[in-house]
């Protein structure tokens, strides 16, 4: 898929990731392709092992390819140090992982927040922001709960919730609904779709569930460490 | 991150770990309590060990077969008889003062003390006793205790003692320039009777002139064939020397306790610290993706690390505190010499800056570790 180079948010060529795992070489991406536009809702299907959480990795500046190029928003990224890595997850990324990735100390408030505090907000700045964005998730009520009370549904709102509170420029998201039921997950696949909609957030979602398909705007097939594109959904 | 709030996460942290976090206070305090422990046994050890600075002039002449100074059996005769020769050979001022010492040991409640009997002018004069306390013996009956027979027994100026059905009024307390044993000094008369004494004693102690080689008269008595045989002279210095061989062992076992209590807190602190943050693995990962730097990483864990380890500090502070407290009406004694248990500023300021110093160093290995580690494998863990 190509797309106009002043409408494309991430623009990947090449992309290959080797790792060692024990005694074994792992090659994770073969040489990836692909293009982003701003405000997309893409959906990367396959089966786990695929290669799907290391894309994103990449695509996060979570980890630095072994091969290739990545521009995030005009920003290179496979020769980025740690430190402008840190800095461009904090201004430019939200992560949603599969296992809500909450942090069990604080309540649902707090976690939201925390990308904030590292931005350096104030904590009644952060705190107003942080209730309006649990509102938008539904969980106006719930704010002073911490993760342990609250349902995985719950959890993984707050998790978008975290992941919105910084208007990020993408938000990746790692198997949101892998770990929910059915109904929960439609409800959550639904409400990343209306973000998406509503404020324009470009979307990146790997998932095994096909399902979500159909509230992508593009959509990918991972297999083996290679992207294919899918059939564009109606 | 502002300081307000990231103390008030470090606070949240804690509190909602509160169980772990107890446990890891209680861990480290544990160690502590032993670096403490093993520092206050140490201590005691070298006191054991070390020697007193008294007797600098003083020769003492003591039986050659007594391998302590109770079992020697000196006449009269021999002491007058040998400040006598000394005169002769070095002059009239080369003695100042000729005292016999009767000398015993006895045990009340189970306790060693040593009973010693000199004239009463030579208490100050000769064996540099110092009254901290009280008064000197006036009478036969009265006797001055050193502080370390009062602590070991309990006793206080005014009590009394019974030695073979002789009663005795403790009437002062004294201190004998650092030699720290339980003894009781009285006066020569008394001992005479009490033990009945009458034409012998254990030690005879030649005071010289500060002007003469001690070494040199010291080999000019052994020499001497006007004296009778029978006896060795030792400078007093020599005595303690021989006397404080057989506690000379403690000292290295003092030393090796005090090295091993310096590693208990190193490495126990770096081992309970960094346990507690490889179980943080994964949310120090969850922080760092959200853009926070490793450098406010760590600080979150220092801070969190350092206050565990000042509550665990001064946990062990108290415990060891209410231990030297509990024991201090009960020193350690070996033969008759005393020591008390205590805690010193020396080995609370080491032990701190240890324990704070081995956390830190827990903390900024396992953060250097992390950040050498790919976070993409750690999330994935």
């Amino acid at each position: 898929m190509r797309i106009n180079p002043s409408e494309c948010l991430i623009q990947a060529r090449g992309l290959e990731k080797r790792y060692r795992r024990g005694k074994v070489q792992v090659e994770a991406l073969r040489g990836v392709d692909m293009d982003v536009p701003r405000g997309a809702f893409v959906v990367i299907v396959g089966p786990s092992g695929g290669g799907k959480t290391t894309l994103l990795h990449l695509l996060g500046g979570i980890d630095h390819p072994s091969a290739g190029t990545i521009r995030v928003n005009g920003q290179t990224l496979e020769t980025a140090s740690e430190s402008d890595l840190t800095r461009f997850r904090r201004d430019h990324i939200g992560f949603v992982f599969q296992f809500y990735n909450l942090l069990p100390s604080l309540n649902a408030l707090d976690n939201v927040v925390l990308p904030l505090l590292a931005r350096g907000w104030s904590w009644k700045e952060a705190c107003q922001r942080g209730r309006s964005l649990l509102d938008r998730v539904g969980l106006q009520q719930r704010w002073r709960h911490m993760p342990g009370e609250l349902s995985g549904g719950e959890q993984q709102r707050v998790a978008i919730a975290r992941a919105l509170v910084v208007e990020p420029t993408v938000i990746l998201a790692d198997e949101p609904t892998g770990d929910l039921d059915s109904v929960t997950a439609d409800d959550i696949v639904q409400l990343m779709a209306d973000i998406n909609r509503q404020s324009g957030v470009t979307f990146i979602v790997a998932t095994h569930n096909q399902t979500i398909c159909r509230f992508a705007t593009c959509a990918y097939e991972m297999r083996d460490g290679l992207l294919h594109p899918r059939s564009q959904p109606s | 991150m502002k300081s307000f709030i990231f103390c008030t996460y470090l606070f949240k942290d804690l509190f909602f770990d509160r169980g772990r976090s107890l446990l890891t206070v209680v861990s480290l305090a544990a160690v502590i309590v032993s670096y403490l422990a093993t520092s206050a046994i140490s201590e005691v050890l070298m006191e054991f060990g070390s020697q007193p600075q008294t007797g600098a002039n003083n020769l003492l002449i003591m039986s050659d077969y007594a391998l302590e100074p109770m079992q020697s059996n000196l006449h009269d005769n021999l002491l007058q008889s040998a400040a006598e020769a000394v005169r002769q050979g070095y002059g009239p001022d080369s003695v100042r003062r000729a005292s016999p010492v009767i000398y015993r040991t006895l045990r009340f409640d189970n306790k060693r003390l040593q009973i010693i009997a000199v004239p009463l002018e030579d208490m100050v004069q000769v064996h540099n006793l110092e009254l901290l306390e009280g008064h000197w013996p006036a009478s036969d009956n009265q006797v001055v205790a050193t502080q370390e027979a009062m602590q070991l027994l309990n006793w206080k100026t005014g009590d009394s003692l019974e030695i073979r059905d002789t009663r005795l009024l403790i009437v002062g307390r004294v201190d004998q320039a650092g030699a720290r044993m339980a003894a009781i000094w009285m006066n020569y008369s008394s001992g005479r009777e009490l033990f009945n004494a009458q034409d012998n004693f254990q030690i005879g102690v030649l005071q010289i002139g500060d002007r003469l080689d001690l070494s040199t008269v010291q080999a000019y008595l052994e020499g001497d064939a006007r004296l009778p045989g029978g006896y060795v002279v030792y400078l007093e210095r020599q005595l303690y020397e021989r006397y404080y061989h057989f506690v000379a062992d403690l000292l290295k076992v003092a030393f090796i306790l005090a090295v091993l209590a310096l590693g208990v807190v190193c490495f126990g602190t770096y081992n309970t610290t960094s346990l507690t943050l490889m179980e943080r693995r994964r949310d120090i990962a969850i922080l760092q993706t959200m853009g926070f730097t490793s450098r406010v990483v760590r600080l979150f864990l220092l801070g969190r690390t350092l206050l565990q380890t000042l509550a665990a500090f001064l946990l062990a502070w108290g415990i060891m505190a209410a231990i030297v407290q509990s024991r201090s009406h009960s020193p350690i004694a070996i033969e008759a010499k005393m020591g008390v248990l205590r805690l010193s500023p020396e080995t609370l300021g080491l032990g701190l800056v240890l324990t704070l110093f081995s956390a830190s160093l827990g903390v900024w290995l396992i953060s250097r570790t992390q950040n050498s580690q790919n976070l993409a494998d750690q999330l994935r863990e």
